[in-house]
C-alpha cells in the first residue's frame, strides 16, 4: 500500500521555524510507522531524523506524535491509523513539552531531570538487608509490576496538560515511578517519599486530564498512581497545601450545598495566604465585567439530603474496606509467624 | 594537548554489562559511561525470559549442576574456570539485584520463583514475568542515577587511543551536537553488546552493530570464537523479533505443518527444551524438508493449552507483542516462528577479569571487555538461555573491580599522537567527500551475504563466496557517500559509521567459520558433520596482521567435566 507522511522538519541550530515535508512510501499492509520512517530515511531523505531501537515497544526510544496523538512508532500500524483517523495522510510530529533538537528528536533532559528528582531507586533499611532475597508476596509484585513496567518513553510527559501549564511539574512518568517505590515493601522511606511528592510541583500539579493514561503504550496509568500518592499524603495528614485544601474544600462544599460554590472554592484552596487571596481580586473583577461572576449567595439544592446520603454511604464503604484490609494484613502476618 | 575531558575509567556501552561495571568501578575511581543510546534504550531491556542461578528455591540445586548444564550446553568449548566463576557468583548477583528492587516473580511463600529453560536439568531461571531484562536494567540504572555517575548519552565512540601498547582513552562523536571529543582515561571497557544487525533477520535492536569488536580488531587484538552465532529458535516470523524461550519453559509446543511435535525426532528427552542450537537446526530442517506450516518457511509455537491465566501471569509481554506486531492472540492462535540471529558467543578475547588479551594471550594494558561483546568464554559453542544476563552482571562487576584496582595503581599516561586533528580530518573527509556508494545498498548486500553464506548451516564453498562478497563490500565502503551533512543529531552518520564497524568484523565471522572444520554447538558444517575433539577442542582467535586476518588458537580450560557425547 502507498502511505503518505507529512512530517515536521526542524533543525534547532539552523531553522527559525519548522516546516512540513510530505513523503510517499510503498509498504506492506502490515507496516508500522517506524517501517515507513525507515523507508523514507534509507531510500528518500537521509536527513529525516528520529530515534528508534528495539522495534518491540520495550526500549522507549520512538515516542512521537501522529495526528496529534503521542504513540510509539514501532507499534503503530499505519493501515489502522489511516482507517481510524479517516485521513489520507499521517501527520508526524515530535512530542510536546520538550525542546526539539531535530525533526522528531526532542531533548529529553527535562524528563530525566524530573525522574531524578523523585529519587527513583529503592531505599531499604540498610540494617535489615536479608542474606538472601526479601520475601514479597505475589500480590505485591502484581500490584507494582505494571507501573514498574514503564519504559520511560516520555509519551505521557509529552502529552501532559499539567506540564504544559507548569514547567516545574514533575510529570506523570516520574510520579508513577515514585508511587512504585513508595509502595514497595522493601523500601523504608515511605513517609519521606510521600512528603517529598507532596511538595510544590509534585502530585498536586496534575490536572486529571487523563492524557497520560490514554497515551501510555504499556498501561502504566500514571494519573491513577498520582491520585494514589495524593490520597497517601492526605491520609498522613499532609493537608496544608493548595492541592489538598482544594480537595477537602470541594468535598465539604458539595456535602453542604450539593453543588459547587465557585466563589468559595478558590478562597478555601489558597488558605491563609493574604497575597494569594488578593491576587484573586483582578480575576473577580474581570469575571464580573464579562458577566461570568457566580452568585455570591450560595444556597443548597433541593435534594441535598440525597447528596449527604451518598456521602454517608461512601464513608461507610471506605471504613469497611479499611477494616477488611487490616484483617487481611493481620491474617498474613499471623500466617507468617 | 589539553584534555578538557578526563576520567579514570571509561565504560563504552550503557547496557547491563557496562552499567554493572561502571557501578563497581565508581567505588574505586572516577568513572563515566559513554553510550551511543541512552542507557535505558540499550538492548538488555529486550531480554525477556530470565537469569539463571542455582538458588534451589523449588528443587534441590547446586552450582555444580548449573556448571554441568552450561558446559554441556556449550558443546564442551566453554572455559570451565570461567563457568565456575559464573555459576558460583550467580546467586549473590541475583540477590544483589533483588535488593536493588527488581520485581522478580515469586513463589507462594514469597521467595523467588524459578522456571525451566532449554538445556537445564532443573528449574533454575529467575524471572520478572517475561520482562526480566527491562526490570534489571531499570533498577541498575536507578543505582547509576543514585550515584550520579556521569553518562555521555548519545556519544558514538570512533576510536580508541592506543599508544605504547596501552589504551589511553577514546575519541568520540557527540551525536546531538555534532562535535568531536577526546576523553583521556586510565582504563577503558568495551561493553558494546551484540552484532545481530550484520544479518538481515535478527532479534537484536538497531544499535546492535558490534562497534567494540571493530575497534579491537582494528588494533590487532584478537576476537575469539566468532564462528559461533546463536540463532534463537523462535523468532516471530517474518519480523525476527524474539519470542522468549520462557514460552517453551512454561510448556509451549513446537508444531510442524503435519501437526507433529517434531522435536521428538531431534531431542526425544528434552523435546522443546533442547538447547537453542539443536532446536534451531530442527526447525530449519523441518522447513527445508517441506514440513513448514503450509510448506511456508515457518513452524508454529503453540501455547494455547497453557490457558489464559498462566499466559497472563508468566508471559504477558509475549501476548502483547504478538497482538501488537501480528494481530495474533496467543491464547487462541499459535505463533508462526522461524530461527532468528540472536546472540554472539564470540567476542573480544578476555581473561576472567575482563582484561583484553593479545594474540600472544597476554593482557593488554588499560583495555577491558565485558558482556556480549566479550568472549570469556562461558558459553563456548552454544549459550544456554538465561546465562547471558548472568554473564553481564557477573563479569561486568568483575571487570569493573579489576579496572578500579588498575586505575588506582596507575597514573594517566601522556598522549603523544595527534588524535584529535587526525579524527577531525577523517570526519572532514567524510562530510565533504563525494563518494558514490549509498549506505543502504552496501548494508543490505552485506546483510544478505552474511545470511546466505553464514547461516545455521555452513559449507566451505559458500563461506568462501561470502568472504569474497564482504571483501568487495569493504572496498565499496571506502567510496561511501554521506547523504546527510548536518552536524545536529546526524543519525545517518551513525548508520554509516556502524556499517564500517560491521564490515570490519563480518569478515572475521566468515573466516573463523571457514577455518573450523567440524560441527560443534551453533557452528554446523554440512561438509564436516561431526564434532572433532581431537583437532578442534580449542578456541579460534582471529586478528589483523599486516592488514590481513590471521588465525590463532587458545586452549580450552577443562577442570571438572570431561567432554562427552551431547544428547538431549
Amino acid at each position: 500500500m502507498k502511505v503518505k507522511l507529512k512530517i515536521r522538519k526542524f533543525e534547532a541550530k539552523k531553522d527559525t521555524l519548522p516546516s512540513y515535508k510530505t513523503y510517499e512510501v510503498e509498504v506492506p499492509e502490515t507496516a508500522t510507522l517506524l517501517d515507513c520512517l525507515d523507508k523514507v530515511k534509507w531510500y528518500q531523505d537521509a536527513s529525516l531524523t528520529y530515534r528508534r531501537n528495539c522495534k518491540n515497544s520495550i526500549c522507549g526510544s520512538c515516542a512521537m506524535n501522529v495526528n496529534g496523538r503521542t504513540i510509539l512508532a514501532c507499534e503503530t500500524h499505519v493501515k489502522h491509523e489511516l482507517t481510524v483517523s479517516k485521513r489520507n495522510e499521517l501527520i508526524v510530529e515530535p512530542m510536546n513539552n520538550m525542546p526539539v533538537l531535530r525533526d522528531l528528536v526532542v531533548d529529553m533532559a527535562p524528563f530525566w531531570d524530573a525522574l531524578q528528582a523523585v529519587e527513583p531507586w529503592l531505599q531499604p533499611d540498610e540494617s535489615k538487608v536479608p542474606e538472601k532475597e526479601y520475601l514479597q508476596s505475589k500480590e505485591e509484585v502484581h500490584l507494582l509490576d505494571k507501573v514498574a513496567g514503564c519504559i520511560m518513553c516520555g509519551a505521557c510527559f509529552g502529552a501532559c496538560n499539567g506540564r504544559e501549564a507548569e514547567e516545574k511539574f514533575l510529570g506523570p512518568a516520574a510520579l508513577a515511578r515514585a508511587w512504585r517505590y513508595t509502595m514497595d515493601s522493601r523500601d523504608a522511606r515511605q513517609k519521606d517519599r510521600v512528603a517529598l511528592y507532596n511538595e510544590p510541583h509534585g502530585a498536586w500539579d496534575c490536572t486529571h486530564c487523563f492524557f497520560c493514561v490514554e497515551v501510555c503504550p504499556v498501561n502504566v496509568a500514571p494519573m491513577d498512581q498520582i491520585l494514589k500518592l495524593r490520597k497517601m499524603a492526605m491520609d498522613a495528614g499532609m493537608t496544608n497545601n493548595p492541592g489538598a485544601r482544594h480537595h477537602v474544600g470541594f468535598e465539604k462544599i458539595i456535602e453542604k450545598s450539593g453543588w459547587l460554590d465557585e466563589v468559595k472554592l478558590p478562597v478555601v484552596s489558597l488558605g491563609f495566604n493574604l497575597i494569594g487571596q488578593l491576587s484573586m481580586i483582578p480575576l473577580g473583577v474581570r469575571m464580573f465585567t464579562k458577566g461570568k461572576m457566580p452568585h455570591l449567595i450560595h444556597t443548597p439544592i433541593e435534594k441535598i439530603k440525597e447528596v449527604r446520603d451518598i456521602y454517608q454511604l461512601a464513608r461507610e464503604e471506605e471504613k469497611q474496606q479499611r477494616k477488611m484490609l487490616a484483617a487481611a494484613i493481620e491474617r498474613k502476618t499471623r500466617e507468617k509467624l | 594537548m589539553v584534555f578538557i575531558l578526563q576520567h579514570d575509567i571509561l565504560i563504552v556501552g550503557g547496557g547491563l554489562a557496562g552499567m554493572r561495571a561502571a557501578l563497581e568501578a565508581s567505588k574505586y575511581a572516577d568513572t563515566a559511561i559513554v553510550s551511543k543510546t541512552h542507557p535505558l534504550r540499550c538492548h538488555s531491556v529486550a531480554a525477556e525470559g530470565g537469569i539463571a542461578a542455582a538458588l534451589g528455591n523449588t528443587v534441590q540445586d547446586s552450582w555444580e549442576d548449573h556448571m554441568y548444564d552450561t558446559v554441556k550446553g556449550s558443546d564442551f568449548l566453554a572455559d570451565q574456570d570461567a563457568v565456575e566463576i559464573l555459576v558460583k557468583e550467580a546467586p549473590a548477583a541475583i540477590y544483589e539485584f533483588e535488593h536493588w528492587g527488581v520485581l522478580f516473580s515469586r513463589l507462594d511463600d514469597g521467595r523467588l520463583a524459578q522456571r525451566f529453560f532449554g538445556g537445564y536439568a532443573k528449574p533454575r531461571v529467575c524471572f520478572a514475568s517475561d520482562k526480566t531484562g527491562h526490570a534489571m536494567v531499570h533498577e541498575l540504572y536507578a543505582q547509576i542515577m543514585k550515584r550520579m555517575t556521569k553518562v555521555y548519552e548519545e556519544w558514538y565512540v570512533l576510536d580508541l587511543i592506543i599508544e605504547d601498547n596501552m589504551c589511553k582513552g577514546i575519541v568520540a562523536w557527540d551525536i546531538p551536537n555534532g562535535k568531536l571529543e577526546v576523553i583521556r582515561a586510565k582504563a577503558v571497557l568495551l561493553a558494546t553488546g551484540a552484532y545481530g544487525r550484520v544479518y538481515n533477520t535478527t532479534s537484536n535492536d538497531y544499535a546492535s552493530t558490534g562497534d567494540g569488536l571493530a575497534l579491537a580488531l582494528h588494533y590487532g587484538l584478537p576476537l575469539e570464537d566468532m564462528e559461533f552465532v546463536q540463532f534463537h529458535p523462535t523468532g516471530l516470523y517474518s519480523l525476527g523479533l524474539l519470542v522468549t524461550e520462557a514460552v517453551r519453559g512454561e510448556g509451549g509446543y513446537l508444531i510442524n505443518g503435519k501437526g507433529e511435535r517434531f522435536m521428538k525426532k531431534y531431542a526425544p528427552e528434552k523435546m522443546e527444551l533442547a538447547p537453542r542450537d539443536i532446536t534451531s537446526r530442527a526447525i530449519e530442517t523441518e522447513i527445508k524438508q517441506g514440513r513448514g506450516i503450509n510448506e511456508q518457511p515457518y513452524v508454529y509455537l503453540d501455547l494455547r493449552h497453557l490457558g489464559e491465566a498462566k499466559i497472563m501471569e508468566k508471559l504477558p509481554f509475549v501476548r502483547e507483542m504478538c497482538r501488537k506486531q501480528m494481530g495474533i492472540d496467543v491464547v487462541k492462535q499459535p505463533i508462526p516462528v522461524r530461527p532468528t540471529v540472536h546472540y554472539s558467543m564470540g567476542g573480544v578475547a578476555t581473561t576472567n577479569e575482563g582484561e583484553v588479551i593479545t594474540s600472544e594471550l597476554k593482557p593488554f594494558s588499560g583495555l577491558y571487555a565485558a558482556g556480549e561483546c566479550a568472549c570469556v568464554s562461558v558459553h563456548g559453542a552454544n549459550r544456554l538461555g538465561a546465562n547471558s544476563l548472568l554473564e553481564c552482571v557477573v563479569f561486568g562487576k568483575r571487570a569493573g573491580a579489576a579496572m578500579g584496582n588498575y586505575a588506582k595503581a596507575t597514573s594517566f599516561a601522556e598522549i603523544k599522537g595527534d588524535w584529535f586533528p587526525k579524527a577531525e580530518e577523517c570526519m572532514r573527509a567524510l562530510f565533504s567527500g563525494n563518494g558514490k556508494e549509498k549506505m543502504i545498498t552496501v548494508r543490505t548486500e552485506m546483510q544478505n551475504a552474511m545470511t546466505e553464506h553464514c547461516g545455521i548451516f555452513r559449507e566451505e564453498k559458500s563461506l568462501k563466496t561470502g568472504i569474497t562478497k564482504i571483501k568487495k563490500l569493504q572496498q565499496r565502503y571506502t567510496n561511501i557517500i554521506l547523504e546527510d551533512t548536518s552536524r545536529t543529531f546526524n543519525t545517518h552518520l551513525v548508520e554509516v559509521l556502524e556499517l564500517g564497524s560491521m564490515l570490519t568484523y563480518a569478515e572475521a565471522i566468515l573466516v573463523s567459520a571457514l577455518n573450523r572444520k567440524e560441527s560443534r554447538g551453533a557452528h554446523a558444517r554440512t561438509d564436516y558433520l561431526k564434532r572433532d575433539d581431537k583437532n578442534w577442542l580449542k578456541h579460534t582467535l582471529v586478528y589483523k596482521k599486516n592488514n590481513e586476518l590471521a588465525i590463532g588458537y587458545r586452549p580450552v580450560v577443562i577442570t571438572r567435566i570431561k567432554p562427552e557425547e551431547r544428547k538431549y
